[in-house]
């Protein structure tokens, strides 16, 4: 409640009653203003407020006018009418168009005009509590609104800011995944091509990018191209050198230049991310660089996330292109020492504790894997003799051995593979050299040397022996024309002249016997080079029974002697050896169609299947070491074939083996 | 008719000396090429039997010391043929080669006969 209520407004002449300036209500005092006249009044209506509004004693009408013009005015301020005369429409009037609290009959006593105001003013208090309330409460109701409305607003945007956030949240895990995935596809790419395919396909999505570029160099001349062109994975190179940048970057028109001439087109607009090599450079020591290169035309808005796109994937790109460029390195690096290996003349192998190959050259052999060096380069069960192999294990350095494969001699070079300096070797390098040829040669060199110290000293022998026997022969025969015809003195002479004669026979063979190479070939019987050659066999053939049944007189074949003598002087000399028992040797000679047969056979224990097999090879023996070179068959066997001949062999029963040398006749 | 024989042999000297005194020619022997030379240039026979090998002087150097002078025939004999053979005995001045070791003494005596008839 206001502590002070709005003055009463009385309109009209108040003589009749005594009329105070305030009235007492409700403990307050409230003014009375008096106005004579309503046209007096009128503009207090407008600027004054007021409790409640009296018309008394004026014209009725003009005091209705009043007070419509009152209600318009001031809708709080009750209105009473005091009039001497009052008609039933007019009444009508004053209530509907004025809303007049009270009607009142003049003259009327003070208090019941004291009381018809309390009621006006309490009206009055009502009303202006009322629309108090009123206006509270719809201060309230707005205030309340006004909050709802706040509230509102709060959770729409809390709303927003959840949504937003689980956006951004969704968004940045996408894009841990798609990471994820582009390393995942990364790992599993072992070539340029499938890499930048992974990234060329990652990059489809900003639409307005070109196919990546890989540039590398390696320390070299050459920068190397790695392009889609058409859609295809190319590899170019080119020798024009220009610097790689050293940060990503949109590149500046030289480098662009340098794109543009290598691959005939223009470039626009790129974006250039260094790479780094760090395993390669490591291995390379440090000479690799490499760039890469997108080409786009995308606007400086979209240049934000396409960045963020490269950065987010460039380390991964450089390991992945890094470890294929190491793995190329390798594998160029391994071939390189493949190839090496392979283009050298000797087998090379490196096989561990075990004799297993490791690896091996083409020349060792084409299939070594999982085998053991003498299983796949000897053909044998076991480690094969002369093995330097666990003399190197034993020592710990490179050892030379030398082992036999078939009709071949290899010297075998080991060397240890030390990993660590001072532990025991893990594998061992073997290298095999052929000496089948130089020890061939340098055998026959010995065995030539031998002959020729034989030939100068049977030259000399014969020489010295030749002058007494001569002179002995020549005086015998002298001596058989002096004597008489008959008595044991001339017979005597003959036996001693016949004996001069075989000496210098046998003395004129071994000349022959032993004349070195390079003597003319000459048409001569086989009987008599075998006649020939018997004498100086008899040491060998004191044991055993000779057999000799020689039937090629008329046939002459075309053949250095002494080296025909040579062969059968050896086959017969093995034969002889052959008997370790007193048995026989039968000689015999025979034509057969256009060709003249020298069998030798003897009755020793024959030859097994084994040694069949490797007879005529040189320096295969049976016999002792010191005590044969190996060389006397496959000599014999050169020698043979060189008249056009051959050289077989059989067992024969019930034991003993036949040695059959076949010659062609001289037409 | 007389003979040299020079031949460091004695069985050689010996045999051949017999076989041509049994034809009735008369004999020397010399066992060496000094010796030879000597009895050449003192004797001075018509025939020479004459060795390639001998210690001192051999059959060749007696040829070049006889040289031009000498006008007797000589037959060199040889046991080690592969050196000499009847081409370089005539180049070195002999009229005859005869290798050694003869088979047959009479008719190396025969080729002697035919060359000093």
């Amino acid at each position: 409640m206001p502590n002070k209520l709005d003055p009463i407004l009385w309109v009209g002449n108040a003589s009749p009653i005594r009329l105070p300036h305030f009235f007492p209500f409700q403990k307050k005092e409230v003014e009375i203003i008096f106005k004579a006249s309503v046209a007096e009044a009128l503009p207090f209506l407008k600027e004054q407020k007021f409790s409640s509004i009296l018309v008394q004693g004026l014209e009725i009408q003009e005091a209705l006018s009043f007070l419509v013009e009152a209600r318009q005015q001031q809708p709080m301020a009750p209105r009473l009418l005091l009039a001497e005369e009052l008609q039933g429409g007019q009444v009508q009037q004053g209530i509907n168009q004025a809303h007049v609290f009270r009607f009142m009959r003049w003259p009327l006593s003070e208090r019941e005009v004291w009381s018809q105001l309390e009621a006006a003013l309490q009206r009055h208090s009502m009303l202006l509590s009322r629309s108090q309330l009123l206006r509270e409460s719809s201060h309230q109701n707005k205030q309340l609104e006004a909050l709802t409305h706040s509230l509102e607003a709060m959770v729409e945007e809390r709303t927003r800011d959840i949504e937003f956030s689980h956006h951004e949240e969704g968004e940045k895990l996408n894009r841990e995944r798609q990471l994820l995935r582009f390393i995942k596809d990364l790992a599993a790419q072992n070539a340029f091509e499938d890499i930048l395919g992974v990234l060329r396909r990652e990059l489809r999505k900003f639409h307005k990018t070109g196919d990546p570029i890989l540039v590398y160099r390696l320390g070299g001349q050459k920068t190397f191209f790695m392009s889609f062109q058409l859609g295809h994975f190319t590899q170019t190179e080119s020798l024009n050198h220009f610097a790689f940048p050293q940060v990503a970057q949109v590149p500046e028109a030289d480098l662009i230049r340098h794109f543009a001439n290598h691959f005939g087109r223009p470039f626009i607009k790129a974006y250039v991310v260094p790479l780094e090599l760090r395993l390669t450079n490591h291995f390379l020591g440090g000479r690799g660089e490499a760039i890469l290169c997108i080409e786009s035309s995308l606007s400086d808005k979209e240049m934000g996330p396409f960045i963020d796109f490269v950065s987010d994937r460039m380390r991964l790109l450089s390991m992945a292109l890094d470890r294929v460029l190491l793995e190329n390195q390798l594998s160029i690096f391994s071939y390189r020492w493949e190839k090496t290996f392979d283009g050298m003349r000797d087998p090379i192998a490196i096989v561990d504790v075990d004799y297993k190959v490791v690896r091996a050259n083409r020349k060792f052999s084409e299939k070594f894997l999982q085998n053991k060096c003498y299983e796949s380069f000897a053909h044998r069960s076991s480690p094969c003799g002369g093995c330097p192999l666990p003399q190197v294990l034993k020592e710990g350095t490179s050892q030379t051995g030398e082992i036999q494969v078939k009709d071949r001699v290899f010297q075998v070079h080991s060397y240890p593979v030390l990993l660590e300096p001072g532990e025991r070797p893990t594998n061992v390098v073997h290298q095999y050299v052929d000496i089948t040829q130089s020890r061939e040669l340098y055998l026959r060199m010995l065995q030539n040397e031998k002959m020729g110290a034989i030939g100068m000293l049977a030259g000399n022998i014969a020489h010295e022996l030749n002058n007494p026997l001569t002179g002995l022969r020549a005086l015998t025969q002298v001596l058989l024309q002096e004597v008489s015809e008959e008595g044991n003195l001339r017979s005597d002479l003959l036996e001693i002249e016949k004996a001069t004669a075989r000496s210098q026979r046998i003395i004129k063979n071994l000349l022959d016997f032993s004349k070195g190479e390079d003597q003319p070939s000459e048409l001569v019987g086989v009987d008599e080079v075998i006649e020939r050659t018997l004498p100086m066999l008899k040491s060998a053939l004191r044991m055993h029974r000779l057999e000799v049944d020689l039937q090629t007189q008329d046939r002459l074949v075309f053949v250095e002697p002494h080296l025909l003598q040579q062969v059968v002087f050896n086959l017969v000399n093995n034969a002889c050896q052959a008997m370790r028992d007193p048995g026989r040797l039968r000689i015999a000679t025979r034509h057969q169609g256009a060709s003249v047969l020298i069998e030798i056979e003897d009755t020793g224990p024959g030859i097994s299947e084994e040694i069949q097999r490797r007879i005529f090879e040189p320096f295969f023996t049976t016999k002792k070491e010191g005590h044969g070179t190996g060389l006397g068959l496959s000599m014999s066997k050169s020698i043979i074939e060189k008249f056009g001949g051959a050289i077989q062999f059989q067992n024969v029963k019930p034991h003993g083996s036949c040695f059959t040398i076949v010659l062609p006749v001289h037409p | 008719m007389k003979i040299l024989i020079v031949d460091d042999e004695t069985l050689v000297r010996r045999s051949l000396s017999r076989a041509l005194k049994n034809k009735g020619y008369e004999v020397q022997e010399a066992v060496n090429g000094t010796e030879g030379l000597l009895l050449w240039k003192s004797w001075e026979p018509q025939l020479i039997f004459l060795d390639v090998l001998m210690p001192g002087l051999t059959g060749p150097e007696v040829l070049r010391e006889m040289g031009s002078e000498n006008k007797a025939k000589v037959i060199l004999m040889s046991a080690f043929s592969g050196e000499h053979n009847m081409q370089t005995a005539l180049q070195m001045g002999a009229n005859l080669f005869v290798p050694k070791p003869f088979e047959d003494i009479f008719a190396v005596v025969k080729m002697a006969e035919d060359l000093l008839s």
